[in-house]
């Protein structure tokens, strides 16, 4: 019974997921799907909450679980995100997919299925339920992003994403087998603890793949070429989905690989370990995609830009984890709330400035959107200050504490770069409010009409009431992500 | 009161600071659907409300002040903890938490700041009544109120910064807010400059506290002060060579034979003094003020005068006891004050439009506070600070009041503000008249109006007050001590001022009030010709001819809400003096209430001049006074003479004898220009000497070479964006390549740690499946042969000695790499930088 | 058969499909190229699950080659997508979306 208690997040998710399936498809009316998948999701959400609360250390029959499923606080952190997450998704769905006329509910059952997916993978500390988590994930966002069956765009993308994905898999589970091969072990705890024993080739090689692989699903630069494509190509709401949950879910994983298992002193050695690797990826991956970002004509593609650059900042936490493991993962997964609410608020915006199967792209599609629509154009200011890390908003505390934790781990160039970055970040972010606020459209030219959606306006005010409250009230939240990321490390 | 809120909790701020944010927000959002009647009455009620609750904290905090008497006792409301940063000697952690404090100073500072602000509400609610932007005026002026709340009411220094952009920014708005005007939008962005550069050295100054004492309340501030003037070498700041490095190479000629260092207690003084001069129009930042003035009246009155420009003088108050460490600094602000005082006087003698006179009369009065606190007599500047509110308000409101009636005739800006177009106004305007007489009464000195106790006690300490250094004796005569003539200049130089000032406000007062009244034909000229053209081109000659002389409706006395404040205010700034009444007097009210916030500060740091005791500087008191009054009288006389018994005839006189002089106040000392110019020859010297680069440092090299490269990097860097899944997997591979190469080639590394005793620690980097081998004398020859797990190496060092150790390391795919570590131990220790 | 001929055997397999990943144009081949890739990997599981002894490396092999059979049901259909679209399953078809 304990046990179902600890497993209550995922058991909630999925039943909820089969019950949609089985509601979608005997039900001919579909109307509530979207907001029967938002339900499942927040319910998720709040029982991960209830049992964060209760405490999972007094559910010590949930370690029978390990190594194949992890439940601790650091998973607990992880259920209420990823459904956070996926429940915004779902409700930004419940607007975009009937306004664009592809409103299908299969949609939401892979929302479902996805989200139980990096639920797993977030909790996971075997290479089992790692890969039974990352395909269930990846599946459903291939699916997903090739949900317009009608788009050549949405096909291409979903194309390459899944060639490239199914590749970044297969580089992946070679590592895992090689690293099978040198410490005999397929759970990361095995791993790590024959790692210091294992001399032989077959570990650093493994572990380069595993690195790689995983690089690949937080898309970092240079293995991030498939996010644009993909994330342009899928409906806006499934782009909102990758660029938070799955995102989400590929760094519970990188966090627990290179905690668990390349945690000890040799793989965390700054002259030979992998934080040099892990900087490197992180310079790369910020500077990259700002720049390219700038130069973007579409606002959805300047977004998918934007979440690579944000995955360049969280790496930055990430390298200070070799000093610090628990501050600097606490900033890691404080960063990832604060990004996953202001990225679901920017593209929900998005998806609502456009209607009747016309999306807002460009930025001439927003001129004029401060006079035509001024709430729509407020809130998207709201969520482009906090990616643009502007007090007093959520952002801001991210990019403070990644930074912080980078300079207190003597990475200070890191920390200067990181800064370089988001002040170039700000130019392409403040641009759009430029349009939005001071530019009027061309005389003829067709404009984007805001939809009116329920679903999208409860989308947003959620969004933009984490964003407010993480920026005046940080305190709660890092207290919340610091015993996370001390379970975490343990 | 208490009983329901404790001092530790107090709840009631949330009230005062939150009805303005409301009124705001709803005024915002929904001001153009709510109508004008509604916005009003939000607007009026949020701040009402604000005062009401404000009123009731102050009765609140003076009970508590007289059950504890002499301590300096606050009202303190901790909302929530927001961050936290390190600081300090041991790095400790410095919380930055979202807290209020109403204490002595902040509650009569809220006072005025709700309840002259109620008043320029309800005076705003006739101004504006028909202007457009009604909802958006009272939106942002609401939303100063309470930006002025949180920057008076912070806790720390964080919060006051946050408060001090908020208003930074409604200010801009407001200056702004007839934005259609192209000087009105340049004037915002002058302001936007000039407290860019302020706000550098506040944050400058809000670091160095940090870092030094550890602390950003006013409590840990003032509990860390003494650490900022701590003897030792590296408790200073080094200035030159910057941040105590060295400059070597081509550099070297800039390493001085001594490093210049001052204490942090002048460092941090003279950042945050910068901060202050920006917002409160100091030289050499107040060049923004006067542009202020662009915007509607109303706002001049409460942002631009009473209230957000005196904020300068607050932070210096609130912070007396770090300003009071270095009387370097003090002394620097007493003439910065004294100097801006008698500087903008002169450019307020010949300006003609009324907003401009009273806008360098802003600036001239807040050097007087300067001068007040700049001496130590921080009671003396504040209590300027409160009178000034009073008597600035009522005069700017007065002012609008003319324009008002002005602009009724004339339907132009610029010349219904000309005081060339006005004249004898009292005989249609006499309760503006009135209430503005009484008002410059008070600016000007008259005796026993408010403006002439607070000016007078400026004067008298400027006279007999002297800073010194408190730490004197640890510092071991490391102080500055300014020179014996420094008060005699400073008193001097006001009483210099205070003639100009009795000589101008009069002038403005005479030319707009007395004589006849000259705006008759202002604005007919060009109705005339409309109606010319109109009768050349339908009707032929002879019709409708208008007569030149021919007046129109005359000006008119304001409605009740614009008059009622200003009797209010009127009334205040000819009694309110008697609050702190100077001339030995028993009753000293504000000095009293005061005394807990400035005690710390001023004990043992604010003497009396050249030695002298108590008795002498009683003594003192009424010769001083005479300047003050002798100052009023001069003014005042000349002005009449000048302008009611000659009609202006001396003026012209002396404008016709010494043109290049008159132009040149006219033109305010041309320091616009001189800044125009010295920046744009800085700029062009640069350009010359590289010329290469002439066009990149004119445009600046932030503003667009830095954009260029980012275009241009971001176009290359998308050439690899081909959409071609090849090429995606390719960079795939190559990255994979790139970091199976880092992990595959092993890196030799290694840190050297002094393990004391002479003993140096070499400490080779790990890595996966290293093995290292070392060789100590480096002779080619490894002490071990073969490769081990030992990665440090001892080594045993005399000083003045050094060694050279080789390291090998082997990982495990047979790769070996080497490195030389070169170890010496220095003769002497380390400096101690 | 050795461990080690085994292993050079799975690397080679490896490489194979890298190979055909970045040079056949056909979506088919690349398919089956990640197939290759992932089917070295569940080589080297059944040969050190073999070299060591105990299911783990069995399990995981069977584990994976499940997995790996539901991923190429997807890329099939997304093949079948782009097919109906051109009439050919060249993958520079879908290179619309770039920089």
């Amino acid at each position: 019974m304990n046990i179902a208690l600890a497993l209550s997040p995922l058991l909630v998710v999925a039943l909820g997921a089969l019950l949609l399936m089985l509601a979608e498809a005997f039900s001919p009316r579909q109307g509530g799907l979207a907001l029967g998948a938002a339900t499942v999701l927040f319910v998720g959400a709040a029982v991960a909450g209830g049992v964060w609360m209760y405490g999972i250390e007094r559910l010590p029959e949930a370690a029978s679980l390990a190594p194949w499923l992890l439940l601790d606080r650091f998973g607990l952190f992880f259920d209420m995100l990823l459904c956070l997450g996926g429940g915004l998704a779902a409700l930004l769905a419940g607007g975009y997919l009937v306004e664009h006329g592809i409103e299908r509910g299969e949609f939401y059952v892979l929302i479902l299925f996805a989200t139980l997916g990096a639920m797993i993978l977030a909790s996971s500390g075997d290479a089992v339920t790692l890969f039974l988590g990352l395909e269930t994930m990846s599946l459903g966002a291939y699916a997903m992003t090739a949900f317009r069956r009608a788009s050549p765009r949405a096909a291409e993308g979903a194309l390459k994403y899944f060639l490239l994905g199914s590749f970044a898999a297969a580089i992946l589970i070679y590592g895992f087998a090689l690293l099978y091969g040198a410490t005999g072990h397929t759970d990361l705890a095995g791993i790590g603890a024959t790692a210091a024993t294992a001399r032989t080739p077959l570990l650093v090689v493994g572990a380069v793949l595993v690195i790689v692989g995983v690089a690949f699903k937080v898309s970092a630069v240079p293995f991030h070429a498939w996010t644009p494509d993909a994330y342009e190509g899928a409906p806006t709401p499934a782009t909102t989905f990758m660029a938070v949950a799955v995102k989400a879910g590929a760094f519970a994983l990188l966090l627990r690989v290179l905690l668990i298992a390349l945690g000890d002193a040799s793989w965390t050695s700054w002259a030979a370990g992998w934080p040099p690797v892990v900087a490197t990826l992180a310079v790369l991956t910020m500077t990259v995609a700002n720049l390219i970002a700038g130069r973007q004509e579409s606002v959805k593609r300047m977004l998918a830009y934007s979440s690579i650059a944000h995955a360049g900042y969280a790496l930055v936490g990430v390298t200070a984890l070799m000093r610090d493991p628990t501050q600097a993962g606490a900033s890691v997964l404080f960063y990832l709330l604060s990004y996953t609410v202001s990225t679901a608020g920017a593209f929900g915006a998005l998806i609502l400035c456009g209607s009747h199967g016309r999306e807002a792209v460009s930025y001439e599609d927003l001129s004029g959107l401060g006079r035509r629509h001024p709430a729509a154009a407020l809130a998207f200011s709201l969520f482009l200050l906090s990616l643009a890390g502007i007090p007093p908003t959520a952002g801001f505390f991210g990019k403070w504490f990644v930074f912080k934790a980078a300079i207190d781990g003597g990475l200070y160039w890191l920390a200067i770069l990181g800064f370089v970055n988001s002040v170039i970040g700000a130019y392409y972010y403040l641009r759009v409010m430029v349009y939005m606020y001071m530019r009027e459209p061309a005389a003829g030219a067709p404009v984007a009409l805001p939809m009116r959606s329920g679903y999208v306006t409860a989308a947003l005010l959620v969004s933009a009431l984490f964003v407010l409250a993480l920026g005046l009230v940080p305190t709660r939240a890092i207290e919340v992500a610091v015993r996370a990321a001390t379970l975490g490390a343990g | 009161m208490l009983s329901l809120f404790p001092s530790n909790d107090y709840l009631l701020i949330a009230v005062i600071l939150g009805m303005p944010l409301l009124g705001a927000f709803v005024n915002g959002v929904w001001g153009k659907q709510l109508g004008k009647d509604a916005v009003r009455v939000m607007a009026l009620t949020a701040v009402g409300l604000s005062f009401a609750a404000s009123v009731a904290a102050f009765v609140a905090l003076s009970q508590l002040a007289d059950q504890q008497k002499g301590e300096h006792v606050k009202l303190v409301w901790n909302a929530w903890e927001w961050m936290n940063t390190n600081g300090g000697a041991g790095g400790v952690t410095v919380p930055i938490d979202v807290k209020f404090s109403i204490d002595a100073l902040s509650g009569v500072m809220m006072l005025i700041v709700t309840g002259v602000g109620f008043l320029i509400h309800l005076y705003a609610t006739s101004y504006m009544a028909d202007d457009e932007g009604f909802a958006r005026f009272f939106a942002y002026l609401n939303l100063f109120i309470f930006s002025m709340l949180v920057l008076l009411l912070g806790d720390n220094l964080p919060i006051l910064f946050v408060g001090w952009e908020g208003v930074g920014l409604c200010s801009y708005l407001l200056i702004g807010f007839w934005y259609e005007h192209a000087p009105n939008a340049a004037a915002g962005k002058k302001a936007f400059i000039a407290n860019r550069v302020g706000d550098f050295g506040l944050i400058c100054g809000m670091f160095l506290l940090v870092h030094y004492t550890g602390a950003l309340d006013w409590n840990g501030i003032a509990n860390g002060a003494s650490s900022l003037l701590h003897t030792g070498e590296q408790a200073r700041v080094h200035v030159w060579p910057l941040g105590g490095g060295q400059y070597t190479g081509v550099l070297s000629f800039l390493q001085p034979k001594s490093p210049v260092t001052i204490s942090a207690a002048t460092a941090v003084g003279l950042a945050l003094l910068l901060g202050c001069t920006g917002k409160s129009a100091q030289i050499p930042l107040y060049v923004w003020l006067p542009d202020a003035m662009a915007g509607p009246t109303p706002v001049s009155a409460l942002i631009h005068a009473a209230t957000m420009v005196t904020a300068g003088i607050y932070l210096i108050c609130r912070l007396s006891f770090v300003f009071v460490l270095s009387p370097f600094v003090m002394v620097l602000i007493a003439c910065v004050g004294a100097a801006t005082a008698l500087f903008a006087a002169t450019i307020a003698l010949v300006q003609n439009d009324i907003k401009k006179v009273l806008a360098y009369s802003t600036v001239s009065q807040l050097g007087f506070m300067f001068l007040g606190v700049g001496v130590g007599a921080f009671t003396a500047g504040f209590f300027h600070v409160f009178t000034h509110a009073f008597f600035k308000a009522c005069l700017f409101l007065g002012a609008g009041s003319v324009i008002h009636a002005m602009h009724a005739r004339i339907h132009d800006g610029d010349p219904s503000q000309d005081l060339r177009n006005m004249g004898g106004l009292r005989r249609w305007m006499p309760l503006t008249h009135w209430t503005f007489a009484g008002a410059t009464a008070a600016i000007i000195g008259l005796p026993l109006t408010s403006g002439f106790f607070s000016k007078d006690e400026i004067l008298y300490r400027a006279f007999v007050n002297r800073t010194v250094n408190p730490a004197a004796a640890a510092l071991q005569g490391r102080v500055y001590a300014p020179p014996a003539w420094i008060g005699t200049a400073l008193y001097a130089t006001a009483v210099a001022a205070a003639v100009l000032t009795a000589f101008y406000m009069c002038r403005l007062y005479f030319l707009t009030f007395w004589g006849e009244f000259r705006g008759w034909t202002v604005g007919r000229p060009s109705l005339l010709s409309k109606h010319e053209v109109a009768a050349h081109d339908d009707h032929g000659h002879g019709e409708h001819h208008e007569d030149l002389s021919t007046p129109g409706h005359p000006p008119h006395e304001s409605p009740w809400q614009m008059t009622v404040p200003l009797i209010i205010l009127a009334t205040f700034s000819v009694f309110a003096g008697w609050l702190n009444p100077g001339f030995g007097l028993s009753r000293q009210p504000m000095e009293h209430w005061l005394e807990p916030v400035f005690k710390e500060a001023t004990e043992g740091a604010v003497v009396y001049a050249g030695g002298h005791d108590a008795a002498w500087a009683e003594h003192m008191t009424l010769p001083l006074a005479l300047g003050g009054i002798g100052a009023f009288l001069v003014g005042t006389l000349l002005a009449w003479w000048m302008y009611v018994s000659q009609s202006g005839a001396p003026a012209k006189r002396a404008a016709e004898a010494q043109p290049a002089l008159h132009r040149l106040l006219l033109d305010k000392w041309r320091i616009d220009e001189l800044y125009d110019a010295t920046v744009i020859a800085a700029v062009d010297s640069l350009a010359e000497t590289a010329a290469a680069f002439d066009r990149a440092i004119v445009d600046g090299i932030l503003a667009r070479l830095t954009a260029l490269v980012v275009a241009a990097s971001g176009t290359v860097l998308r050439a690899f964006q081909s959409g071609v899944v090849h090429v995606y997997a390719a960079m795939m591979v190559v990255g994979l390549a790139a970091t199976g190469w880092f992990f595959a080639v092993p890196h030799a590394n290694a840190t050297v740690v002094d393990s004391g005793n002479n003993d140096y620690l070499v400490t080779a980097a790990p890595g996966v499946g290293y093995a290292y081998r070392w060789d100590a004398d480096s002779d080619g020859k490894p002490e071990k042969s073969d490769f081990g797990a030992d990665s440090t190496l001892k080594l045993h060092l005399e000083p003045g000695r050094s060694q050279t150790v080789h390291l090998e390391v082997k990982n495990s795919f047979g790769l070996i790499r080497s490195k030389s570590i070169h170890v010496a131990r220095p003769e002497e220790p380390t400096s101690s930088l | 058969m050795s461990l080690a001929s085994c292993l050079l055997l799975a690397a080679a397999l490896f490489c194979v499909g890298l190979y055909g990943l970045l040079a056949r144009r056909q979506i088919v081949a690349i398919l089956l190229s990640i197939e290759l890739m992932a089917n070295a990997a569940n080589l080297v599981f059944v040969a050190f699950g073999h070299y060591r002894g105990g299911a783990l490396g069995q399990v995981f092999a069977v584990f994976s080659i499940a997995l790996t059979v539901a991923e190429v049901a997807v890329g099939l259909a997304l093949a079948m997508l782009l097919y109906r679209r051109h009439g050919d399953s060249r993958v520079e078809l879908a290179s619309e979306m770039k920089r």
